[in-house]
């Protein structure tokens, strides 16, 4: 009876932590149900990054996706800061990497313009979050020296 | 050098780039969070002996304050108890 109890308190924990960060919880799932729809070619032809790089590499990119997507959902579930930081650099390089991609084949016009503005939100908001994360254990000793 | 080519390099340096630094953070940001709860643990433990200590000194100093007070309220008494004879004996 004990070990349901305990996996149903688990559960609260993890969904409960990431009550805490809902908007970036939901990206991270974003991110996974985007990867896994481009793996599988489910509503996406041929990406820009399959026209631009090749099919192998295209492939890898979304896996990249999928991973950073993971690492964050289960880095702020888990309270574990070091996995959300491993997500958070992945899908800003994915993001940078997408964003170089799609300016080189489409060009500079109006639609290219709003996607490296909307990439560029995302890719400031991974490198404020994660400032955060590696910036935690300072200010809590300094809290506790009382500074 | 092509724009191709030169797609496929800055893809490649970021890619790369991102993967390690990524990869990094996994394994190095591991051993600080350990270190976070050690860090704020002995925090609270040397505050919490500076306090046990500082209340230790205080219970010494109470405590002889107490004795030194319990001396001197039985001296009093009993040159109270010896004025009081000498004046019944007086008296009569």
């Amino acid at each position: 009876m004990r070990f349901p109890r305990l996996v149903i308190n688990s559960v609260k924990r993890f969904f409960g932590n990431q009550s805490l960060f809902p908007f970036e919880t939901m990206w991270a799932f974003f991110c996974i149900y985007a990867g896994v729809a481009a793996i599988l070619s489910y509503g996406v032809t041929v990406g820009p990054l399959a026209r631009a790089l090749g099919p192998v590499v295209a492939m890898i990119f979304n896996v990249a996706f999928v991973v950073a997507g993971l690492g964050m959902y289960f880095g702020i579930g888990l309270k574990r800061g070091n996995l959300e930081a491993f997500g958070l650099f992945l899908l800003a390089m994915s993001l940078a990497v997408r964003t170089v991609v799609n300016g080189w084949l489409f060009g500079w016009n109006a639609q290219v313009i709003n996607g490296y503005v909307l990439n560029a939100a995302f890719v400031f908001s991974c490198v404020v979050r994660l400032r955060t994360i590696y910036r935690w254990p300072k200010g809590v000793t300094e809290i506790m020296e009382g500074k | 050098m092509s724009g191709h080519d030169i797609v496929v390099l800055i893809v490649s340096i970021l890619g790369g780039g991102g993967l390690i630094a990524g990869i990094v953070a996994l394994l190095k940001l591991r051993p600080e969070a350990g270190q976070i709860l050690v860090t704020t643990a002995q925090g609270v433990v040397i505050v919490q002996s500076t306090v046990i200590e500082s209340l230790q000194r205080e219970l010494v100093r109470v405590g002889k304050e107490l004795d030194d007070l319990r001396e001197e309220c039985r001296e009093r008494e009993e040159m109270l108890l010896n004025r009081i004879r000498e004046l019944e004996r007086a008296q009569g």
